[in-house]
């Protein structure tokens, strides 16, 4: 990215964090007088421009101190419904801080004009991580958490709509946290039904314990491999 | 600096970056970059633009310091950062808190065993 592109992304997510036009000017102004004199490129001093526009847009709460004014909440998906509603919460305002041990998101939500954020899951695994990371950070995604082989990566969306990145009103914070897909609810169905069987036609539990274990290891990896493939696929067609 | 140092010292910094930031106002004004070096040749490793910034815009909004941009005769111009009497007087009260807080540290460390 060229040193005015970068500035001119940066403005963007400063206009969409309702920064005034003439602070946006004095501040582009430093940054550049700054770049001048240690002679590094923006990415390299800045970091992402969205993720200093957060800084400089009053939006971040300061490392360290208390963020009780933000909102935070908890929820899941299947591996059907994840990417869907990720783009549905993170239009609202939600930004996904982490994933905890059990792969919720961990979410929070700025008090004032919420940022909307935009999302995306890609495997990291098998040494594809450095590959995935090379690729998406220079374009200003940023890693928020992992689950079995995916990563997931977050991005403001002040970074390309600009102004229309911001939420000046969001829907409350939704009661619900789990929220499967019909594919997930029938395969969770169709899998009870199965270890149902195995419980009370072996009458061990052992072996409905087995039988969980190595469906879920199967699912797993199947579905790991349809998307490592799909991403060989899409790599060879890019190239 | 191995990366572990590194994290370790900015982990460290989060919590005093803002006092620092005050301290080298202490002796009159100064500009980002100059900051951010009086802040290296102290031993507190590179502060990089994209952190010391949103520091500075912070201490502004919180009224601790003042800006003037100043045009240059060559390149571009410099925004000059002042402590307020608000600045002085948090950098007095929180800076003795740390310290405070770093003597404990310390306290602790040594009766724990580490060598000082």
């Amino acid at each position: 990215m060229t040193t005015d592109a970068y500035f001119a992304e940066l403005t963007e997510a400063l206009r969409a964090a309702g920064v005034p036009e003439e602070q946006i000017g004095r501040t582009t102004d430093e940054l550049r007088g700054h770049l001048a004199e240690t002679g590094t490129s923006p990415e390299e001093e800045f970091g992402p421009a969205a993720r200093l526009a957060e800084g400089l847009g009053g939006l971040a709460p300061a490392p360290g101190e208390p963020d009780g004014a933000a909102e935070h909440w908890t929820w899941t998906a299947d591996l059907f419904n994840d990417r869907r509603m990720l783009a549905v919460h993170g239009d609202q305002g939600w930004e996904v801080e982490s994933l905890d041990a059990l792969g919720r998101f961990v979410c929070r939500r700025a008090p004032g004009v919420a940022l909307a954020w935009e999302y995306r899951r890609e495997v990291i695994k098998g040494g594809r991580r450095t590959r995935v990371l090379d690729e998406l950070e220079p374009e200003g995604w940023e890693p928020c958490g992992e689950w079995l082989v995916y990563g997931y990566f977050k991005r403001p969306k002040a970074a390309t709509d600009g102004p229309a990145g911001a939420r000046p009103s969001v829907p409350a914070t939704p009661g619900k946290w789990l929220f499967l897909s019909r594919r997930g609810k029938a395969l969770l169905g169709a899998w009870f039904v199965v270890v149902s069987l195995a419980y009370f036609a072996l009458g061990l539990p052992g072996y409905a314990v087995v039988f969980i274990a190595l469906g879920s290891a199967v699912t797993a990896a199947l579905t790991a491999k349809l998307e490592t493939d799909r991403g060989r696929v899409e790599a060879t067609r890019g190239k | 600096m191995c990366p572990m140092a590194a994290d370790r010292r900015s982990s460290w910094l989060k919590g005093v970056l803002d006092l620092l930031v005050l301290s080298c106002l202490t002796d009159g004004e100064s500009y980002g970059y100059e900051i951010a070096k009086a802040l290296a040749e102290a031993g507190l490793g590179e502060i990089k633009g994209g952190t010391l910034y949103p520091v500075l815009n912070r201490l502004e909004q919180a009224g601790l310091v003042e800006a003037e941009f100043r045009a240059a005769e060559r390149g571009p111009g410099r925004r000059y950062y002042r402590l307020t009497d608000a600045g002085r007087t948090r950098l007095t009260d929180e800076g003795a808190a740390w310290t405070e807080f770093h003597r404990a540290v310390e306290t602790r460390l040594h009766a724990g065993g580490t060598a000082p």
